[in-house]
């Protein structure tokens, strides 16, 4: 038990107010912005009118006809009272009426209370009396912390109640000083600052810490969010293929751990090779525009073939190159082996054998002390994925304008069917901006050999034609949306 | 007769030359003839293909009176897929990237106990932990 003690290392959330004072003066002009610091007002406003007290602001109450102190009131935050005098100026709008007077009640918090507030039961220990005749002027109003709560180190709060009978006149009040320490949370639902779990003491409590226990590692990023993204490429760029996009077909998923600086410690990767349509051995590697090689420590859990096209970096990522880019199977049909022999296409014929998918799971480490990676910069936005083609390494296949390595033979850059322009970062698009390469945010059936990829997915072409503004949900799996007679 | 032939003549030459030329670059085929298969496809030069969108959610911070720290997730409603999660303080100004799936018109943004529900409309959308006052 003292083990579990010890490992349990118990912190303080929101860090502890060095305040000594809690205050409100109003010249937010805004409620919510003193509600956001757990500030609670009772048919109690912000005023500008010309009754207002001091400076541009004050607190303005309804009309006061009820001796009730939960008719209109101002609650403070839970704090931690010290010694001293509570000081606030008041003034009544008019002279009408028979009395009127401010009631201050403290409560404690009380951690079995049924209500959510967790709110004990309030004890009233001063009431101001506006003097009769009542009149207009301002009233400098002192009360004394009551040596009960005074320096309890115990958290309460003190409510603040405008009561009257009589006429309608309403009071205003302004400059309110409390002595004592701000003790509230406004993101635990304004509940006292709490002890709280943090095993690994690295700032981040054990139920938001995806690694409790590990303080190098806080957060998972996975992309997608839930379940595989697809990608789908035809192999014959920068000729036009049939569009069956079934040449190579990878799901993927991308975990970017981060740790609670919110920096990048790892990315784990896994990719299921899925098909491969195609009759040559190709391979399957990807980046992060702009990441640099320096950023990454090691890569394991890559899938390297001889004959190997690939030379690679004491950190494992591939030489050579501007960014850092990382293989991930060398030769697909090794991890997708044509039955019967040879090369040829793999679950892509239903009528042929159905070979299992293939899992490489990587990691790749990144530098965590110098030189450090934000997720931004490692955002599906900047994922580019591509396809190395019958083991040419200079011949890479990117989803459209997707820049190509620093390995890419560039004078197959615009030729044939290619409509690419490196000066103006046209990349893999045909004159009329056909890709050869789709990248799809859920898992997806991909198309049986040499069906157009239009055959299996009814709306594709009218969200394509519209710019993508229309029948974004084209490749989910609802009513109608896709033929599958069509799919593999 | 001649006058009104000439009037014609002129009000027609100045419609032609008040039409302006598309540009192929701005180019958006709505209603383009529809395609039978894949080749016959013709989008404009900036349609991505994508099937999700990169967001930036512009945090505006508060000025809590003692400094909070806490987790800010960005999830779908049902908070059963998470987009976004680090540990923030309350009072830092940041930009959230993440990529949406196209289909998600609206996301949870939580904070603690503090939690809004976004409209998801621009590729740039706010955040402020600012909640209507409860009376």
């Amino acid at each position: 038990m003292k083990k579990i003690a010890i490992l349990l290392i118990i912190t303080l959330t929101g860090f502890v107010s060095k305040s000594q004072t809690l205050s409100l003066n109003c010249e937010s002009g805004n409620r919510s912005i003193e509600q956001g610091n757990c500030w609670a007002f009772g048919s109690v406003s912000y005023s500008n009118l010309e009754f207002r007290i001091n400076g541009f602001w004050s607190m303005r109450t309804n009309q006061l006809t009820n001796l009730s102190t939960s008719a209109c009131w101002v609650k403070t935050p839970w704090f931690k009272p010290s010694s001293g005098n509570i000081t606030m100026k008041t003034r009544l709008e008019n002279a009408s009426g028979t009395s009127r007077g401010i009631v201050f009640t403290y409560v404690p918090y009380d951690a079995n209370a049924i209500s959510s507030t967790k709110e004990g039961t309030g004890t009233a220990f001063y009431t101001y009396n506006f003097a009769t005749p009542l009149d207009i002027w301002v009233k400098d109003i002192t009360v004394p912390i009551p040596s009960a709560i005074a320096n309890s180190n115990q958290a309460y709060k003190i409510i603040i109640s405008f009561i009257g009978s009589g006429g309608s006149g309403r009071a205003f009040a302004d400059d309110l000083v409390i002595p004592g320490t701000y003790w509230a949370n406004p993101s635990n639902n304004c509940l006292p600052q709490a002890l709280i779990v943090d095993a690994d003491n690295d700032g981040v409590q054990d139920s938001n810490d995806a690694y409790p226990n590990d303080a190098a590692r806080a957060y998972n990023n996975v992309f997608p969010a839930s379940g595989y993204s697809s990608l789908m490429f035809e192999d014959l760029w920068p000729t036009l293929g049939d569009y069956d996009f079934n040449d190579y077909v990878v799901d993927y998923k991308l975990n970017r751990v981060t740790n609670a600086a919110n920096k990048v410690v790892e990315i784990k990767a896994e990719f299921v090779s899925r098909a491969a349509g195609a009759s040559r051995p190709n391979g399957f590697a990807f980046s992060f525009d702009g990441l640099s090689g320096s950023r990454i420590t090691s890569v394991s859990g890559n899938k390297i073939f001889t004959p190997n096209p690939h030379t690679f970096d004491a950190n494992g990522t591939e030489a050579g190159q501007t960014d850092a880019h990382f293989v991930v199977v060398s030769n697909i049909f090794k991890v997708l082996i044509p039955q019967g022999g040879g090369s040829g296409g793999v679950n892509t014929n239903p009528t042929a054998v159905r070979v299992p998918n293939d899992t490489t799971r990587m990691t790749i480490s990144f530098n965590t002390t110098t030189n450090t990676t934000n997720l931004s910069e490692v955002t599906l936005a900047k994922f580019n994925p591509y396809l190395i083609v019958n083991q040419t390494r200079g011949t890479e296949i990117h989803l459209a304008d997707k820049t190509p390595s620093s390995l890419v033979n560039s004078a197959l850059l615009g030729t044939a069917d290619d409509n690419s322009n490196a000066g103006s970062n046209r990349f893999y698009k045909t004159k009329n901006n056909l890709p050869w390469a789709i990248n799809v945010t859920s898992s997806i059936p991909y198309m049986k050999e040499t069906i157009d990829f239009t055959k299996g997915y009814n709306n594709f072409i009218d969200w394509s034609l519209s710019n993508g503004t229309t029948n974004t949900d084209w490749y989910l799996n609802l009513s109608n949306l896709r033929d599958n007679n069509n799919l593999y | 007769m001649k006058h009104i032939k000439l009037l014609t003549g002129i009000a027609i030459i100045i419609a032609a030359s008040s039409c302006t030329k598309i540009k192929d670059a701005d180019y958006i085929p709505t209603n383009s003839p529809k395609a039978n298969n894949f080749k016959e496809i013709k989008v404009a030069d900036n349609f991505n293909w994508s099937t999700t969108n990169n967001i930036e959610l512009n945090v505006i911070g508060f000025a809590s009176i003692s400094p909070i720290s806490n987790t800010f997730i960005v999830s779908s409603i049902d908070q059963k897929e998470v987009y976004f999660a680090s540990n923030t303080l309350m009072s830092e100004n940041f930009v959230a990237n993440f990529d949406l799936p196209a289909p998600v018109k609206q996301i949870k943004v939580t904070y603690g106990s503090i939690s809004k529900v976004l409209d998801v409309n621009a590729k740039n959308i706010n955040f402020d932990y600012l909640l209507p006052v409860v009376e």
